[in-house]
């Protein structure tokens, strides 16, 4: 028979568990909330720059600016992979983590000879460390909210590498957030930049001929910069988003699972008091009986 | 004609108003812009871009970023704002 005061006390652990996971539930919505919120209003800016990216590379050659410069073969491969610091947020670092880890070995069948890593997040350095699936030159960490900032660190880091042709491409790979629910891993090419000329659900304004000051490359080398940066900075961004979305449905069924370990257990603890008290019963009835 | 005047950052976007005209910092120079201005884009320096519209005249703190300038409408993409 289960005693009733070990049951009593798991009862009241697990109690304590679940006001943690749902207060960490609670504070992952709250995050999520503004993460999203982010993400929506960094939209306009990047219709925006993508607009003025593609008309004012489409007026001039294609070797304008040496980031828009494809290199002819690829051997050496930046990787940025964009994960949480933190754990308890479900399989979300571990699925960008396993995505980044295909990529790599299918960019390599394709003749890349060298991949850098550089994570951004904890969790994936971690796993990509252990992993030894490419050089790990630099990893980032700490980042609590997502500020221009940071992108700015990365990506001039990156650029520096590209230019000084220690990279031949530069690809970010991080869960594109579709909703609390669903974080996809996808990789997108950071570095060469290819201005996206058709922009889904924005006017064709490529076709306005600007008059550019002081020159379009001029433009270029202050535009593509800024361009790349911000690249970066959705990619933190969705990557934000991604983690407390992650967190907060992990966060929620941990504590629908405590709800119900408390329900059976409450169950099993009145059992048992139960059987006690008929055992009390019977020993006091046959007692007297005996005398 | 009005001009549509919109400040968006990688953080938000800032404002969207119609106005009578733009004062911006240009790079290499400050630029008036009015209604019907030629097409043209510039990079901004750090300074204020000052606006007229039907209540008066405002201006914005930037730290730099780009003027993209049509015939009807200013679109600001800074770097970041401080509004004053």
């Amino acid at each position: 028979m289960p005693n009733l005061q070990d049951i009593r006390a798991r009862i009241a652990s697990i109690g304590k568990t679940r006001k943690v996971v749902s207060a960490m539930k609670m504070v992952s919505a709250a995050k999520l909330a503004r993460s999203t919120q982010a993400i929506q209003s960094a939209r306009p800016y990047a219709e925006r720059m993508q607009q003025v990216l593609a008309s004012v590379t489409g007026g001039v050659e294609a070797d304008a600016h040496p980031l828009l410069v494809p290199r002819e073969a690829v051997r050496r491969l930046d990787l940025v992979v964009f994960t949480s610091d933190r754990g308890l947020c479900g399989p979300y670092n571990a699925n960008v983590s396993r995505y980044a880890a295909r990529l790599i070995g299918e960019r390599r069948e394709a003749g890349v000879e060298q991949v850098s890593l550089v994570p951004v997040g904890r969790k994936g350095g971690e796993f990509l460390h252990k992993r030894r699936l490419g050089e790990i030159v630099r990893g980032f960490t700490g980042i609590s909210t997502v500020r221009p900032a940071h992108a700015s660190e990365i990506a001039e880091f990156l650029m520096a590498r590209y230019l000084a042709g220690e990279s031949d491409e530069v690809v970010l790979v991080y869960a594109n957030f579709a909703s609390a629910l669903t974080q996809r891993p996808a990789h997108t090419a950071l570095l060469p930049v290819v201005p996206d000329v058709e922009t889904p659900g924005s006017e064709p304004a490529t076709a306005v001929a600007y008059e550019v000051e002081p020159s379009p490359e001029a433009l270029l080398a202050l535009l593509v910069p800024r361009a790349v940066e911000f690249a970066v900075f959705r990619a933190l961004l969705e990557n934000q988003a991604g983690e407390h979305g992650a967190r907060m449905t992990a966060m929620d069924s941990a504590t629908n699972n405590t709800t119900e370990l408390i329900h059976s257990l409450t169950l099993e603890y009145n059992k048992a008091r139960q059987a006690a008290i008929t055992a009390e019963l019977v020993e006091i009835v046959s007692g007297a009986e005996a005398l | 004609m009005a001009l549509r005047l919109s400040i968006v950052t990688p953080e938000r976007p800032v404002l969207e108003t119609d106005v009578d005209s733009v004062e911006a910092p240009g790079s290499e120079g400050e630029f008036g812009v009015l209604p019907g201005h030629e097409p043209f884009l510039a990079p901004l320096g750090a300074g204020e871009l000052r606006y007229t519209d039907s209540s008066g005249s405002h201006s914005v703190r930037i730290t730099g970023g780009f003027a993209e300038v049509t015939g009807e409408r200013v679109t600001v993409l800074a770097d970041a704002v401080e509004q004053g």
